[in-house]
């Protein structure tokens, strides 16, 4: 894909659309992008084979809202983390057709779970953020979107949607222990 | 299907959309902890691609 991303990006500055001072800038957008389209239309064709597709678009709107302000885990090699985003999806998916929690249960578990992340995200990304100003505007993002997320639960409790109230606990759920190794992975990386 | 075959192949081979495209992506990378999913490019500096 770094491959790809390096060629589709020479072939844009030889054109003459942009420059050569941009490469860097372009090359990441375009490997991101691509990955994430082959990511996303892996995970689309499997979950209309499997009659879920609705409950995808939820759980990877919830999935990758909490995760651009939150973090998590990241793996080295794209092929690595194609085959763990996909077995996370679609498990999330899978899960609520053997167990869906009584709904009070899923509600209760998933305000732990955002309250469990809105603790560990200092550990999570001390890192990589590079400045105060990034700190500061990430933190307004993921408290508006964790409150979203809050009330969203509280609303399909209101409303007895006891399925999808699971899938968004099953979602903060993964997310959670997506942070958890990564705080793991960068203390055996510091020792 | 003739036409809309065309169609796509010429937006596809048309670099502009591709750098459009490359600068989505990389103004959503400016301005996240991540890129939603699992791996992460290094990222280069992007300050001018920031909203803050």
């Amino acid at each position: 894909m770094d491959r790809l991303a390096d060629k589709l990006t020479c072939y844009i500055i030889s054109q003459n659309i942009i420059s050569k001072d941009d490469y860097d800038v372009y090359k990441y957008g375009m490997q991101t992008g691509l990955e994430m389209i082959l990511c996303m239309a892996i995970c689309s064709i499997v979950t209309i084979y499997m009659k879920s597709f609705f409950e995808f678009l939820m759980v990877i709107s919830i999935f990758f809202s909490m995760r651009a302000f939150v973090g998590g885990i990241h793996l080295k090699h794209f092929i690595t983390c194609l085959t763990c985003s996909f077995i996370v999806i679609n498990s999330i998916l899978i899960l609520p057709k053997f167990y869906i929690p009584y709904k009070s249960d899923s509600l209760i578990f998933t305000w732990i779970c955002l309250l469990s992340i809105i603790l560990l995200t200092p550990e999570a990304i001390k890192n990589s953020v590079k400045d105060q100003e990034e700190w500061i505007y990430l933190d307004k993002q993921r408290k508006r979107i964790l409150i979203g997320i809050a009330i969203l639960g509280l609303v399909l409790w209101m409303f007895n949607l006891t399925k999808l109230l699971s899938l968004i606990f099953y979602t903060t759920m993964a997310v959670c222990i997506s942070m958890v190794l990564e705080i793991i992975k960068n203390r055996c990386l510091n020792n | 299907m003739k036409n809309f075959k065309d169609f796509i192949s010429q937006k596809l081979r048309t670099p502009n959309t591709l750098a459009s495209i490359a600068l989505v992506f990389a103004v959503i990378g400016a301005n996240t902890k991540c890129c939603c999913i699992f791996h992460q490019p290094k990222k280069p500096n992007m300050k001018k691609l920031r909203k803050f």
